[in-house]
């Protein structure tokens, strides 16, 4: 990675996107892994270079790197199955933090993000209705709510 | 607003104006400018996916290798179809201006 510039931020004054943007982990501002950079969305502007408007994540856009028929097939899936209510988490480039070479930092809390959509399910759905174990005197072992 | 999606870009043959192929985009350099991350060029290879993976034939035969890629300015890149990339200009030309 090349070395950190002073502007503000944690990112390097030069950058490959390729090798060092997508697929990098990307994480939230208390550093809780939320996934990794599927995809890049640049903006094509007239007169000016183009600009990373934003990056991708999600099942889907995985897919659609391998091909638009398995995008479709996955999207159908995530319609028919899925708890996400969006089939991509999209994050602005001015929300990057940070960038080196082991992960992006966004300025957000990955619990906010739909990116903890599945995390959020099992919570309410499966890990709540786990019974706690109990004390020796048979009550449960935690106070419940 | 016109966007293209990078990821779908890495690979694509590129042409030049006068419709010769010219490579594989295999990497994009950007730089930050203020609030903003603007590309600076797009570089061309012949094999794209297996100099991603720094496999080629003189490799396997243990011969060197010192294949550039092509650079291209962002002002050469015509991504109005980002599905078939094109130069503005000549591969000559690309390389005189260099």
């Amino acid at each position: 990675m090349p070395r950190q510039k002073e502007n503000g931020k944690g990112i390097p004054d030069e950058l490959e996107l390729a090798r060092d943007i997508l697929d990098q982990q990307v994480v939230d501002r208390e550093e809780t892994k939320m996934g990794r950079v599927d995809g890049l969305v640049l903006e094509l502007r007239e007169g000016r270079p183009p600009r990373i408007d934003h990056i991708e994540m999600g099942a889907v856009v995985l897919a659609r790197r391998l091909s638009p028929r398995l995008e479709r097939w996955v999207d159908g899936w995530r319609r028919r199955f899925g708890v996400r209510k969006v089939a991509r988490y999209k994050a602005p480039w001015s929300d990057v933090q940070e960038l080196t070479s082991y992960h992006l930092k966004l300025d957000v809390g990955a619990l906010d993000t739909p990116t903890f959509d599945w995390e959020r399910w099992l919570r309410d759905h499966v890990i709540q209705h786990i019974p706690r174990p109990l004390k020796g005197n048979g009550e449960e072992g935690e106070k419940k709510e | 607003m016109k966007t293209v999606h990078f990821e779908l870009l890495l690979g694509r043959k590129v042409h030049d104006s006068e419709g010769r192929r010219v490579g594989r985009i295999l990497e994009v350099h950007a730089e930050p400018e203020g609030k903003d991350c603007v590309v600076r060029e797009y570089l061309l290879g012949t094999a794209a996916l297996l100099t991603r993976l720094g496999i080629s034939a003189e490799r396997l035969l243990g011969l060197p290798v010192h294949r550039e890629p092509v650079r291209v300015p962002w002002d050469q890149m015509d991504l109005s179809d980002p599905e078939r990339p094109r130069l503005r200009c000549s591969v000559e030309e690309l390389t005189r201006n260099k």
